[in-house]
């Protein structure tokens, strides 16, 4: 079962009575351009994100300046409906044990985050934010780095890699003598090792978002628009390795996408696992307010099946 | 990438499949209805009709229609059939409920003018299907000849797997109609106009569509 099982955000952006139930292990957050879906995925991490996470957010997820102090006026106040400061903003998570988490936020500050989880005696949820535009090596590298410093970190995404990858036995950091600079090799029981360079974009992708949840130990994924940077024909192996991963550290995924083979690729992906568990959840306007509607297995194939624009 | 479906007019008229909505043009150009006056969408078949009329309901799209027409076979039981479509819009939070008939064959208007209507093939009381109400518009001499023909010909089946594939059923006789036809398949029939539109059996659901 996944953690959260609802949402409910009242004046916040242009959610003023917004509600998000039966959410599943995977949820794929779809609506047409500028209906609220980054606004929604910016509402979960005001709910849930850490300090550092909740400050960061001018530049998280859009094109913004500054940082905290700077951007109060060209971020946070547009976190209220239409800016109207007056309207008290309450957002809030209910979860499998029926545990209520809820912020309130006013003029730029967090309250009562800390006092309501305190009192429920439970650990703050830790998320993970997917960064938005990564493909970079360097990047890749330093991530998988970090991992290998952790306990079991390399063996875990090994493990995971593998159900994309099944020769793969293991990945090392390694200064070659046929090349003049460190990379990171895969071992497919060959003679000779890989650079993980050399493998599918589904791989290397797979890889970075994988090691990116494993090195955050998080309850919760959270992507914007997460088909970005990945080639059509990779969303296949990349959302069976995140679903896989998912699916077996109890790990809950909210992501956007304006990308129906990438909800395609996400609906096969979890047709193979024992239990579905896709929420394909539709964002619409319907007479000035925005509603959330889901789109289970059924409604996913019906849509395929007959052409209904999933959006 | 096929286009994707929309609703592009405020008359939509669901039907199961596409002999549907080729029976459906057909008879309405005969009736002189415009095509451009309302919109043919097939649901795929009875199981898909749950999820195919949540997702259109709720295309933003939706708030212009004013009228929706739903066809169904009957299959086994016309009022099961009819239950089931009534149902499912009962269920739905974005139909009128006021809209809702309460019988097969009638069209019901809102008190804010939303109308519904519900159409269970053949005759909205008795099993069968779409091929049931065309079959009943031919001469009992057609009608004979081709049951002759398609209990007569099973006798002449020369492999066990013909035999084992056989349907003496109603899409049968519909199709053995079809092959007098040359070059006409089932839903060419309805492009070719080959289904006489003025025989009575049509009065009813001339009359239903009328209702609109």
């Amino acid at each position: 079962m996944p953690l959260v099982q609802s949402v409910h955000f009242s004046n916040y952006r242009n959610f003023t009575d917004f509600t998000m139930d039966g959410l599943q292990r995977i949820n794929l957050i779809v609506g047409d351009s500028n209906v609220g879906k980054t606004g929604l995925l910016e509402g979960l991490v005001t709910l849930w994100g850490n300090e550092e996470q909740f400050k960061a957010l001018p530049n998280t997820f859009r094109m913004s300046y500054g940082d905290y102090t700077t951007s109060l006026d060209s971020f946070w106040s547009w976190l209220h409906p239409q800016r109207n400061h007056s309207l008290t903003m309450i957002l809030r998570s209910t979860d499998i044990d029926n545990l209520m988490r809820a912020v309130r936020y006013e003029d730029h500050v967090r309250y009562d985050r800390d006092s309501v989880e305190r009192s429920l005696q439970k650990t703050p949820y830790k998320i993970n934010i997917l960064p938005i535009g990564i493909g970079n090596y360097e990047f890749q590298v330093d991530l998988f780095n970090q991992l290998a410093n952790t306990k079991n970190g390399k063996e875990s995404l090994v493990s995971s890699l593998q159900v994309i990858e099944p020769r793969l036995k293991g990945l090392d950091y390694l200064k070659l003598p046929s090349s003049n600079h460190a990379m990171v090799y895969a071992d497919v029981d060959l003679d000779y090792k890989i650079p993980t360079t050399q493998f599918g974009h589904g791989f290397t992708r797979s890889m970075e978002m994988l090691s990116n949840l494993i090195l955050s130990g998080s309850d919760i994924m959270i992507a914007d628009e997460i088909e970005n940077g990945i080639h059509y024909s990779a969303l296949g192996s990349v959302w069976k390795a995140i679903i896989d991963y998912a699916v077996k550290n109890d790990v809950q995924v909210f992501a956007t996408t304006h990308s129906r083979e990438c909800i395609a690729a996400a609906h096969e992906a979890m047709s193979e696992q024992e239990n579905y568990e896709l929420n394909v959840i539709r964002l619409q306007n319907r007479k000035g307010e925005v509603v959330a509607i889901n789109h289970n297995k059924e409604d996913i194939e019906t849509a395929f099946d007959l052409g209904l624009p999933l959006r | 990438m096929p286009k994707l479906l929309e609703i592009s007019k405020p008359f939509i008229v669901l039907v199961e499949g596409k002999d549907d909505a080729e029976m459906l043009y057909s008879l309405t150009h005969s009736m002189g209805m415009p095509k451009d006056e309302f919109q043919v969408l097939q649901y795929g078949g009875k199981q898909k009709f749950p999820s195919f009329l949540k997702q259109i309901t709720n295309f933003p799209e939706f708030e212009m229609v004013t009228k929706l027409a739903i066809f169904r076979d009957a299959d086994e039981n016309s009022q099961s059939a009819f239950q089931s479509i009534e149902h499912h819009l009962k269920s739905s939070d974005l139909i009128p409920q006021d809209s809702v008939p309460t019988h097969s064959g009638e069209v019901k208007k809102s008190d804010s003018g939303f109308a519904v209507g519900i159409y269970i093939t053949p005759d909205c009381s008795n099993k069968g299907a779409l091929e049931t109400l065309l079959l009943d518009s031919l001469t009992s001499e057609m009608k004979s000849e081709i049951e002759t023909y398609v209990t007569q010909a099973e006798k002449s089946l020369s492999t066990d797997r013909a035999r084992d594939k056989y349907k003496n059923s109603t899409k049968s006789r519909t199709y053995a109609y079809s092959a007098l036809f040359e070059n006409a398949s089932f839903h060419d029939t309805f492009n070719k106009r080959l289904w006489d539109w003025s025989h009575p059996t049509f009065n009813q659901l001339k009359t239903f569509l009328q209702a609109f």
